[in-house]
C-alpha cells in the first residue's frame, strides 16, 4: 500500500518540478529523469484488475447474503417466526373477579378476595441443599434441617401447625401445596424468608354469614383444572356463569425460561370482564332469625328435619328459605353437613294444608259458601276406602268455616264430591302443584300429582285431604301466596337483580303471575283460613290457635300427613309430615310462611313455630297492628 | 530539455497563479465588505468557519450526552419511587380487602348475635305495642313480658369465617347501660310508643330497643 499510495492519491507535496504530468503521461519518452523511469518498472499489476476482483468478491458475498435472505425471509419465514414467537410470546391469562352474592339490602353473603397458594418442590429443595458446593460450606443445614426450618417459619408467619407442612415438604414429590389460601401479604413474607417457596394466584371465597342461607347460596371453591373458582353447590353453582365473568388475556413477550414480561411488548390485550354481583331477595337478618327458630323448634319436637319458606305476599319474592340442616360454605365437606336445599328439592305429602284447593275451587265455582252448614258424619266412603276425621264424632253440623277450621276430612271430601274431580284438578294446577316454580335454585323438584286420566276411584278420596300427591315447601308457600295476593300466584324468585361491573343494576325479569281464583274468592279464603287460628271454646276452636299473633289476624292451615312406610308400602300410623302454611295480617297480607317438619315423634303441630316466626316478622317488618277483635265465627252448630 | 519541461509547468503555474490571486482578492474583498453584513452565505471554510461549527457540534453532543445521562438517572430514580409507591398501593389495597372482609364478617348476623350474647344480652320476647289514638288515649296491644335470660338460643352452628366476633361488636354496641333501661321499659309494658309495631330493636337478639343497635346496619 505504501508503495501504491503515491499513484492513487496525490503525491506528497513537492517542488513544482516533480509534478505528476510526467508520470501520468509516459508519452514524452525522453530518457530518465530519476523517478518517472523507476515508476513503470515497479508499478503493481493494473489496479483496475484488483478493483474488478474486489467487485466480484463483493458481488459474490452479496449474492450469498441475498440467497440466505431469500431463504430466511421467504422459504423458512413461517417456521422461523413461529419458533421465535414461541420463544418469546406468552399468553397471560387475566383472571376475572368473581361477583359477590348480596342479600336484598346489600349485605354480602359471599364475595371473593385475592389469595395466594404457597407451593414448593420438595425434591428440588433436597437436591439444592445436597449439592457438594453447599455441603462443603461449614454449618449449612441438611435438606431435612432446612425443611424443618421452613415448616416452623411458615407455621409462625401463617399461624398454622408446622407438622403437616413439614410432612408435605419431606414427601418425595415435585409439587406440593403447602398452604392453599394465604393472605397475599403473608405469602410475600414467607417467600422473602424462604426463597424455595413459590406462590400461585388464587381467589378465596368468603362467606361472612357462615352457615346462614348456606343451602341457598351454596359454595364455590378453587378448581385446579380450570385455574378458577367454581361454584359447586346452590346458587354459586346455578349462577356460575353470571358470577364468574369472562377471563381476559394479554399477549406479551417474556424472557425465555421465565415469566418476566419484557416491558412494552404487549401485543394484544383483552381486559377481563368481572363477574356480575347477584342480589338476592333474601333478608339476611330474617334468614338468620328463621333458621334459628326452625332449628330450635325442630330440635325441641325431635323432628328429623324441617324447612321454612317466607315469601313476600305480593311479589312472591323469597325473603327467607331455611332448612334445619346446613353447612359451613368454607368447608362444605365437613361431617354432618347437609348440602342440599330440601325446601325446593324434597317434596312431601302436605296433608290438610291441601284442603285449601277444595275450598277455593268450591267457593270460586259457587259450589259452597263459608256459612253453609254441612251434616258431617264420622266417616265417609270414597270408592273402596273409608276416611274418617282425626277425632271421632257422630254426625255433626259444621259450617264450611268449621270444616276448614277444624280440618274435617269428611267435610272436605263431601265438598270435593260436590265440586267434582275436574274442577278440583284445575284449581290444583292453577295453584302450581305438580309444576316447578322455576326458581333459580338448582335441583328443584316439581313434586308429583297423578295425571288426571290415571286417577282411580280412591284417588279423589286422597288428594283433597293432601295425601297421594307431593309438593315442596316452596310450592306450598306459593300456593298460599296466591290467596294472599288476591288470587294471582306469582311464581317465587330468589334473585332480585344482577349488578354489572359498571354498577348498572339489571333487575331480574318479573315472572308472570297466574290467576288462580278471583279476588273475591281469595278474600273469602283469607277469612275462612282465620277459622283455623280461631281460639274459641270447645267445638269452635280451630286446629291452630297457637299460630295466632296478638294484634295480627292470621290466616293459615295446619296439616298432618301420614308418611309411607317402606316396609309395608302402606301409610304409616306413626310417622308424619307436619305442615303449616299461612299469611298475616289476614286482611292485607304482607308475609306468607310455609313450614314443614319431618317426623316429629309426638306429632306436634307446626303452629307454634309459625307464631314465633310471625311475631319476629311483625316487628322486623314493622307491620301495623290491628285493634279489631279477633274474628270469631261459629265452626260447629248444635 | 529541462527548460522545455520547465516551460510547460511554468505556464501551468502561471495559469494557476492568476487563479490564486483573484481568490485572495476576493477574500480581501469579502472581508472588506463584511461591515455591509452580506457575508455569511458564501462563508469560506478556510476563513475560520469550521471551528465554531465543530465547537457547536461538540457542545451539542456533550449537551445531549449529559441530558441523556441525567434523564436516565432521573428515570431510574423515579422508577424506584414508582416501585415504592406501587408497593404502598398494593399493601393498602390488601389492607382494604382485609378490612372489608373483617367488617363483613363482624357485621354478619351470627357474629352480632354471638357478640350480643357475650355481652349478656338475651333475645327480646314479643313486644307489646302501644297504640295512641288521635284523641291522646292509648291502648296496649299484646302482652308485654320481660326478656328472659334463662334460655339462650343454642349457638349458631358455624360462626362467620375467620372473624373474631368479639371486637367489632364492642364498638357496634356500646350501650351497656341502655340494656337495663331497655329491660325495664319492656317490663313496664311500654317498649315504644310507635303504633307501627316496630317497638323492639331490629335484631331479635337485642334486649334493648336502644338506638345504638342500628349502628352496624345503618343505611337500611
Amino acid at each position: 500500500m505504501a508503495r501504491g499510495a503515491p499513484t492513487l492519491s496525490r503525491p506528497p507535496a513537492r517542488g513544482p518540478g516533480g509534478r505528476a504530468p510526467s508520470g501520468r503521461r509516459p508519452s514524452p519518452p525522453p530518457p530518465p529523469p530519476r523517478r518517472p523511469a523507476r515508476r513503470p518498472s515497479s508499478r503493481p499489476p493494473d489496479p483496475r484488475r484488483r478493483l474488478r476482483v474486489g467487485r466480484v468478491l463483493l458481488v459474490a458475498v452479496l449474492l450469498l447474503c441475498t440467497l440466505k435472505l431469500v431463504e430466511v425471509q421467504g422459504l423458512r419465514a413461517g417456521e422461523l417466526s413461529a419458533d421465535a414467537a414461541q420463544q418469546r410470546t406468552t399468553r397471560l391469562n387475566v383472571p376475572a373477579e368473581r361477583g359477590a352474592i348480596l342479600d336484598r339490602y346489600g349485605t354480602p353473603l359471599a364475595f371473593s378476595v385475592e389469595a395466594k397458594a404457597l407451593v414448593a418442590n420438595p425434591r428440588r429443595i433436597t437436591d439444592d441443599w445436597n449439592e457438594p458446593a453447599v455441603r462443603a460450606q461449614p454449618g449449612s443445614p441438611t435438606p431435612d434441617q432446612r425443611k424443618s426450618a421452613i415448616a416452623v417459619g411458615m407455621g409462625r408467619i401463617l399461624g398454622l401447625d408446622p407438622g403437616p407442612i413439614f410432612a408435605s415438604l419431606t414427601s418425595d414429590r415435585s409439587y406440593v401445596v403447602l398452604a392453599p389460601l394465604v393472605d397475599p401479604g403473608a405469602a410475600r413474607q414467607v417467600r422473602e424468608a424462604f426463597p424455595e417457596i413459590a406462590e400461585e394466584d388464587r381467589e378465596s371465597r368468603q362467606y361472612p354469614a357462615g352457615d346462614v342461607a348456606s343451602t341457598v347460596v351454596g359454595s364455590a371453591s378453587w378448581n385446579m383444572d380450570r385455574q378458577k373458582i367454581r361454584g359447586s353447590i346452590g346458587l354459586e353453582s346455578a349462577l356460575d356463569t353470571t358470577l364468574a365473568g369472562t377471563d381476559g388475556f394479554r399477549v406479551v413477550d417474556t424472557a425465555e425460561g421465565s415469566d418476566a414480561v419484557i416491558p412494552g411488548t404487549t401485543r394484544a390485550e383483552q381486559p377481563a370482564q368481572a363477574g356480575r354481583d347477584v342480589v338476592l331477595t333474601l333478608d339476611t337478618d330474617l334468614q338468620y332469625a328463621v333458621e334459628q327458630r326452625l332449628r330450635d323448634y325442630t330440635a325441641k319436637v325431635g323432628a328429623r328435619s324441617g324447612s321454612a319458606v317466607v315469601l313476600d305476599a305480593h311479589t312472591g319474592q323469597v325473603l327467607s328459605m331455611a332448612n334445619s340442616g346446613g353447612f359451613n360454605p368454607a368447608a362444605p365437606g365437613a361431617a354432618g353437613a347437609q348440602l342440599s336445599n330440601p325446601s325446593v328439592t324434597s317434596p312431601f305429602e302436605p296433608g290438610s294444608v291441601n284442603k285449601l284447593v277444595t275450598m277455593a275451587a268450591a267457593i270460586e265455582n259457587g259450589v259452597a259458601r263459608p256459612e253453609d252448614v254441612l251434616q258431617v258424619p264420622g266417616s265417609i266412603r270414597v270408592a273402596d276406602r273409608t276416611i274418617s276425621d282425626a277425632w271421632s264424632h257422630g254426625t255433626i253440623n259444621m259450617t264450611l268455616n268449621g270444616v276448614l277450621g277444624r280440618s274435617s276430612n269428611v267435610g272436605t271430601l263431601m265438598t270435593a264430591q260436590r265440586l267434582g274431580p275436574d274442577r278440583f284438578n284445575a284449581m290444583l294446577r292453577a295453584l302450581g302443584i305438580g309444576q316447578r316454580t322455576g326458581i333459580e335454585l338448582p335441583g328443584e323438584s316439581s313434586g308429583s300429582v297423578p295425571a288426571r286420566e290415571d286417577w282411580s276411584g280412591s284417588t279423589f278420596g286422597n288428594l283433597p285431604i293432601g295425601q297421594g300427591l307431593s309438593m315442596t315447601t316452596l310450592q306450598m308457600a306459593s300456593m298460599y301466596q296466591a290467596v294472599a295476593n288476591d288470587g294471582v300466584r306469582v311464581p317465587p324468585r330468589v334473585v332480585e337483580a344482577e349488578v354489572g361491573g359498571d354498577g348498572v343494576r339489571i333487575p331480574s325479569a318479573a315472572p308472570e303471575g297466574v290467576r288462580a281464583m278471583s279476588p273475591e274468592t281469595a278474600r273469602t279464603m283469607r277469612d275462612m283460613l282465620q277459622s283455623v287460628t280461631q281460639n274459641g271454646t270447645g267445638a269452635n276452636r280451630g286446629t291452630g290457635p297457637a299460630a295466632a299473633i296478638p294484634g295480627y289476624p292470621v290466616a293459615g292451615k295446619t296439616g298432618t300427613a301420614q308418611q309411607v312406610d317402606p316396609g309395608c308400602g302402606c301409610y304409616s300410623q306413626s310417622n308424619y309430615w307436619i305442615t303449616f302454611a299461612g299469611m298475616f295480617p289476614a286482611q292485607d297480607p304482607r308475609y306468607v310462611v310455609a313450614l314443614m317438619l319431618d317426623r316429629p315423634p309426638g306429632g306436634d303441630s307446626a303452629a307454634p313455630l309459625f307464631h314465633e316466626i310471625g311475631a319476629y316478622l311483625a316487628q322486623h317488618g314493622a307491620v301495623p297492628v290491628s285493634t279489631a277483635p279477633p274474628r270469631e265465627v261459629p265452626l260447629t252448630l248444635p | 530539455m529541462s527548460t522545455a519541461t520547465l516551460a510547460e509547468p511554468r505556464t501551468g503555474t502561471s495559469t494557476t497563479r492568476p487563479r490564486t490571486d483573484p481568490r485572495r482578492e476576493s477574500t480581501t474583498r469579502t472581508s472588506a465588505t463584511r461591515p455591509a453584513a452580506k457575508a455569511p452565505a458564501p462563508a469560506d471554510p478556510r476563513s475560520g468557519g469550521t471551528a465554531p461549527f465543530v465547537l457547536l457540534i461538540m457542545v451539542l453532543l456533550t449537551g445531549g450526552l449529559v441530558a441523556t445521562l441525567w434523564l436516565s438517572t432521573a428515570a431510574a430514580a423515579d422508577s424506584y419511587r414508582l416501585d415504592e409507591s406501587r408497593q404502598v398501593a398494593r399493601d393498602l389495597s390488601e389492607q382494604t380487602e382485609r378490612l372489608h372482609r373483617d367488617v363483613a364478617a363482624a357485621q354478619s348476623a351470627p357474629a352480632l348475635a354471638a357478640a350480643a350474647r357475650a355481652q349478656g344480652m338475651v333475645p327480646a320476647g314479643e313486644p307489646a305495642v302501644l297504640l295512641v289514638a288521635p284523641d291522646g288515649s292509648s291502648q296496649v296491644v299484646g302482652d308485654p313480658k320481660p326478656a328472659e335470660a334463662a334460655a339462650p338460643p343454642p349457638a349458631p352452628a358455624a360462626p362467620a369465617n375467620p372473624a373474631n366476633p368479639a371486637n367489632p361488636a364492642n364498638s357496634a354496641n356500646p350501650a351497656n347501660p341502655g340494656q337495663s333501661t331497655g329491660a325495664q321499659a319492656a317490663t313496664d309494658g311500654q317498649p315504644a310508643p310507635a303504633p307501627a309495631g316496630a317497638a323492639a330493636a331490629e335484631d331479635h337478639l337485642t334486649a334493648v330497643p336502644s338506638q345504638d343497635d342500628d349502628t352496624p346496619r345503618a343505611g337500611r
